[in-house]
């Protein structure tokens, strides 16, 4: 699949299908892991709860590229994320008595995760006074005030715009969109994550997307 | 902003790569669990907490139980046996 991704991007095509590709793949490679024997996490859950704490931090180990893919999307600063996952497993062995197997661990820890980053952007929303739109770099300037550029816009300038609109928004809008657009779940699995209902779901990501719309006028026009 | 660059907005973040954890991530936590150790060690009163709605609820049952029991049995009421039992107490004073 990477080696069809490959080929895309030197193709006249270019880009838009190498990236489909991609994303393709990173689903693919999300599910497989996703797909982890069951059994594994389950006889390890096992001897955790017999008291064998220390096992703990394997379960830590397989699981800590997954959480760090779910909240790097809501902190930026290094130092930061590594608390923010700290605290997501410490949540989870506080509450290790409440998983009852039905689901996949990492589903359950997913959910965890989730609110952890929720809580986190409610609590920047509280400390964060009104402020103006933040200073960005000249390519991310550049792309803004070009109404032609919709394209070659590097993932990190894509962030840097989207993190200055999204200050803007409510923690809600802000982690809906973060799931549906950029993550690019689905409706049911970010209503599994966030225990809204899908009617919510969809109508707060609409709504979101909207305000979102306008906080990146208010950007274009600074 | 028209919903074109919106998009192409959007997928460019898509293409974002996470940050991976740090060496030694795991022994950071095991260290907040030994500092915080929340779980395995419960308290008295965190375990009533936990069974206190279970306990409440099967206090009122036995309570409704007696209750019907002493109405439809035949034999004194339950505040004449209630009467009976302090007479001696309250007789003496």
């Amino acid at each position: 699949m990477t080696a069809v991704a490959i080929h895309l991007e030197a193709s006249p095509l270019g880009q838009p299908l190498a990236c489909f590709a991609e994303r393709r793949v990173d689903k693919l490679r999300r599910g497989l892991q996703q797909e982890r024997p069951l059994s594994d996490d389950a006889e390890l859950l096992k001897r955790i709860r017999g008291g064998a704490r220390e096992d703990f931090a394997e379960l830590v180990r397989r699981h800590q590229s997954h959480v760090f893919a779910i909240l790097y999307r809501y902190e930026r600063d290094h130092h930061r994320l590594e608390d923010l996952a700290q605290d997501t497993f410490l949540k989870a062995w506080r509450s290790l008595d409440q998983f009852d197997g039905r689901a996949p661990f990492q589903h359950w820890l997913s959910k965890i995760a989730v609110h952890a980053a929720l809580d986190h952007l409610r609590k920047q929303k509280r400390s964060q006074h009104e402020i103006g739109f933040p200073e960005l770099g000249e390519d991310a300037l550049d792309w803004l005030h070009n109404e032609d550029k919709q394209s070659d816009l590097e993932a990190s300038q894509a962030r840097e715009i989207l993190d200055g609109a999204m200050a803007k928004l409510s923690a809600e809008d802000q982690l809906v969109l973060t799931l549906l657009e950029i993550e690019d779940r689905s409706v049911k699995e970010i209503s599994a994550l966030t225990g809204w209902t899908a009617v919510t779901v969809r109508v707060r990501a609409l709504r979101a997307r909207g305000r979102l719309k306008k906080a990146l006028e208010g950007l274009e026009k600074k | 902003m028209n919903e074109k660059k919106l998009n192409a907005l959007l997928s460019a973040a898509q293409r974002e790569t996470p940050i991976a954890a740090a060496g030694g991530f795991e022994r950071l936590v095991m260290q907040q669990i030994q500092r915080d150790p929340a779980r395995m060690e419960l308290s008295i009163s965190d375990v009533l907490n936990r069974w206190f709605p279970r306990l409440a609820v099967v206090a009122a049952a036995i309570i409704v139980l007696c209750a019907v029991g002493d109405y439809v049995s035949a034999g004194p009421t339950l505040s004449e046996s209630a009467a009976q039992l302090s007479y001696p107490y309250f007789a003496e004073n």
